[in-house]
């Protein structure tokens, strides 16, 4: 390297090295969670995971695993034997290996189980490159809904879902044998029946720059997102028809985000839980992490209901609260936990969803109405968790997150190796700048509420 | 390094770089600030809602107003004031559920309207079973006369948004054709003349009469990969009152009121992609400001067409999709459109008239983060206003208006 070269670069070294000493230590007066985490196989393959998180009846742990450019796949955690594996690569899962064509790189949708015990996932596209050619035969095929049965350890292709678009979300009415999807960049509602193998496309619901990252299904299979402002639109498989009601999340003006850029923010719920009964839904709202109890029962919309801020406790009643997480989940205990984003000190805040230098676990007694923010996440070797964004409460009480763990510098990927997902992630360069010498892994990590207390 | 040095490398970067990263907008919509968008009504409540706002016709009235009709699983009726600058809904069309390209303007201010069953131009959700509609129980699309005027003086101040109140002051003039949908609708001479679906009748409606004259089909039979067949999606009426369309094979015809005729040109046809003459249909024509007409065809050309002479000059293809959905005229006398194929994204462009040339204007993004923001994948209409904005009709399940202000 030349002189010149050394100096170009010296005032982002200064930069992350002021970041690294501000944010990594914690005060004396911080609380630590600790959880304990295992790596996937490949582990410096993987990048990122969103929502694609399931701890199944049988005990064992889904995740989906994306690789921006390449393929994506699901991992199996089975936490009787501790031991892990991969159901394969989606684009030769999708018969797609050779195509040349944008990869099936996510899964990103809800994992969901039917009642039969098979394991339900679609995929999805990851850099977005060409928004403007993604229907043109160099563009992205379209996301594939996927089952695993666990019998047989196989994977099945049930066929691209919309053409051209991804599987952003998912659920499922197990009841009627359903699958719902929303896709990107289109935003259109989808509806495959299991029974018939049939794909029902509703047409657009949301611009492509506000897309629910979740679905909720009430106890009378009516399925909710947002579609504008916070407000629900609901369809109801009897009448066949989606409705924008007029109900609407508790929520702020939009202001400035912490760690989201202010072209991507979005006002809906991040993420969903549903009461025992799944008479109630649990929206966690994005802007201020405010957790809203919805009974589709109560009126001809429904009610909401806000029962209180569950960010991390140093953001409570501020104005700055940091751009809310997918990682939420009801456990068997009626708690909600959520890994939220948080920053340590006085950090940069950047606009990059999960951008701080920290994550946190905040817990929601919805028997009590008790919040309480059990501090930072660490996991083995006091490494700090970032960028949680997915949750799962098994049947036994154990709850998993899937975030990124900081490693040691050289030991993990590139943070700022990630190449940008928006069309309008308008300066990637800046993004690589800020995480410029942060390294990670992609961890599964497993909290044991029992064993914490 | 030496300053002169460093000037050139300045120079040499600069020159190389390309857009700034600041202005990657440029890269999807060329000129953000002359877009704009307006919903379909009043939000929150007076809104014509999802599934019933598709734009599938625009049309300029005698009064300088826009009206537009949508499409769904109710049609509505909507009318944009320029004085005011949003859209007001007039309410739906009781019994229609689409107005697809079928708004035609009286010079006595009145709206003519013709009516069909939704998804007649293409494939719909729920399979390609939508010829099964065409049955006994489908009269035929109406004809229908709406009086801005007497609605205008009727308005009242609204108490409670009511998004479900029909279309006041409006006529039913009848069916057209029994068994048709009217699929494209046009005015002039005192007369409306219409296209029908599925079997491609060309009529004219006698406006002193109230006499409707079915010319027959001129169309031919249906394809099976395209139900839309040959039936044209547009017609244009020429400067001695002739009426053009588009028949089998993309060959024109055109109606000679004199005779009351319809004459076919069997050697003058639509531009198309080789192999795909048999499916040539007119998308949409746009009258330029000296009378020159201009057409657009479903394989995405665009063409110039001379009455006089039967000339048709291909004049290329703007965009890589197909379907040309929407052509109009500047003030200053270029030709701007809007195309694109169903599951791809609209594109706008624009030929310069005076220099012959193409440049794209991107896609319909309007992005007033975070107030609000839109990208449209589908228009199917576009029409000028009388101070030069250009409308254009989004198609999509949640539609919106959008605004474009022509720039050189």
């Amino acid at each position: 390297m030349s002189p010149r070269n050394r100096r170009d670069h010296r005032p982002w070294l200064i930069l992350s090295a002021l970041l690294l000493l501000s944010g990594a230590p914690l005060g004396a007066d911080q609380k630590i969670v600790r959880m304990e985490s295992r790596m996937f196989p490949n582990p410096m393959v993987w990048d990122s995971n969103y929502t694609a998180l399931l701890a199944a009846s049988d005990g064992r742990v889904y995740v989906g695993l994306n690789q921006h450019g390449a393929g994506a796949s699901v991992a199996v955690y089975d936490p009787k034997t501790d031991t892990m594996k991969l159901l394969g690569d989606m684009n030769h899962l999708a018969g797609e290996a050779n195509l040349n064509a944008e990869p099936q790189a996510k899964v990103h949708t809800q994992i969901c189980e039917g009642p039969d015990g098979r394991i339900y996932f679609g995929t999805h596209l990851s850099a977005f490159f060409g928004f403007a050619t993604f229907s043109k035969p160099d563009g992205y095929p379209g996301g594939h809904w996927m089952v695993y049965d666990p019998r047989t350890d196989a994977v099945t292709d049930l066929g691209i879902a919309l053409p051209s678009n991804g599987l952003l979300t998912m659920t499922m009415d197990p009841k009627r044998e359903r699958l719902y999807g929303l896709t990107y960049p289109q935003a259109h509602f989808l509806v495959y029946d299991i029974r018939t193998g049939r794909t029902t496309d509703k047409g657009q619901v949301q611009n492509w720059d506000a897309i629910s990252r979740t679905l909720a299904v009430d106890d009378w299979s009516r399925v909710y997102g947002c579609w504008g402002r916070g407000k629900l639109y609901r369809y109801d498989p009897d009448r066949d028809i989606i409705e924008n009601l007029q109900v609407q999340l508790p929520q702020r003006e939009v202001g400035v985000p912490v760690y989201r850029a202010y072209w991507e923010t979005e006002q809906t719920f991040t993420a969903v839980a549903h009461s025992a009964d799944h008479k109630k839904i649990y929206f966690l709202e994005t802007g201020s992490s405010y957790l809203v109890e919805y009974d589709p029962h109560k009126g001809p919309e429904g009610e909401m209901n806000l029962l209180g801020q569950i960010s991390a406790e140093r953001y409570a009643g501020k104005r700055d609260v940091p751009y809310a997480m997918i990682s939420f989940c009801r456990g068997p205990d009626n708690k909600i936990y959520y890994a939220c984003n948080s920053g340590l000190a006085d950090e940069e805040g950047n606009p990059y969803w999960g951008g701080g230098q920290a994550s946190s676990l905040v817990t929601y007694d919805l028997s009590t109405g008790r919040k309480e923010d059990l501090g930072v996440i660490r996991v083995e070797n006091e490494l700090a968790a970032m960028h949680p964004n997915s949750a799962s409460a098994a049947a036994d009480g154990t709850v998993y997150f899937i975030a990124r763990v900081i490693e040691p510098a050289g030991q993990g990927r590139s943070a700022s190796g990630l190449p940008a997902d928006l069309v309008l992630e308008k300066d990637p360069v800046h993004k690589k700048q800020i995480y410029e010498g942060e390294t990670y892994t992609l961890r599964l990590l497993i909290y044991k509420p029992a064993k914490a207390r | 390094m030496k300053p002169a040095m460093i000037v050139l490398a300045a120079a040499a970067l600069l020159a190389s770089s390309g857009p700034l990263a600041a202005q990657e907008t440029s890269v999807y919509t060329s000129n953000p600030l002359r877009l704009d968008l307006r919903p379909l009504g009043h939000p929150p409540l007076d809104l014509i809602p999802p599934d019933e706002s598709a734009v599938t016709s625009l049309v300029i009235g005698a009064d300088g107003r826009l009206y537009g009709g949508t499409s769904g699983r109710r049609a509505h009726l909507f009318v944009l004031d320029p004085k005011w600058g949003h859209v007001f809904p007039l309410g739906h069309i009781p019994g229609a559920e689409s107005v697809f390209h079928s708004l035609a303007p009286a010079p006595d201010g009145s709206i003519y309207i013709g009516t069909s069953i939704n998804n007649q131009g293409r494939p719909g959700d729920k399979g390609r079973d939508f010829l099964g509609r065409y049955s006994k129980d489908f009269p035929g699309g109406h004809l229908l006369r709406f009086d801005p005027d007497q609605e205008l003086k009727s308005r009242k101040r609204m108490q409670r948004p009511d998004p479900g109140r029909p279309v006041p002051f409006v006529k039913d003039l009848g069916v057209a054709i029994p068994g048709e949908s009217i699929v494209c609708l046009i005015s002039g001479g005192e007369a409306l003349y219409g296209m029908t679906f599925p079997g491609g009748h060309f009529f004219v409606f006698d406006l002193r009469t109230g006499k409707v004259s079915d010319k027959g089909g001129v169309c031919g039979s249906p394809l099976n990969e395209e139900p839309f067949g040959s039936i044209p999606r547009a017609l244009v009426r020429d400067s001695k009152g002739r009426v053009w369309g588009s028949g089998d094979y993309g060959a024109l015809f055109h109606f000679e009121p004199g005779t009351g005729q319809v004459v076919h040109h069997p050697d003058r046809r639509l531009p198309s992609e080789l192999g795909r003459e048999y499916k040539a249909i007119v998308d949409a024509f746009a009258v330029g400001p000296d009378g020159s007409i201009f057409g657009g065809t479903s394989d995405g050309f665009i063409f110039r067409f001379d009455p006089e002479n039967l000339k048709i000059a291909n004049l290329g293809k703007p965009i890589m999709s197909y379907r040309i959905r929407g052509l109009a005229f500047s003030g200053d006398g270029d030709l701007w459109g809007v195309g694109g194929e169903p599951g791809a994204a609209a594109r706008l462009f624009v030929y310069r008239t005076a220099t012959g040339g193409y440049e794209s204007a991107g896609m319909l993004h309007v992005n007033r983060t975070p107030y609000y923001a839109w990208l449209a994948y589908e228009a199917e209409s576009m029409v000028a206003g009388p101070d030069g904005t250009l409308f254009i009709g989004e198609s999509n399940r949640t539609a919106h208006l959008y605004l474009l202000f022509p720039w050189r």
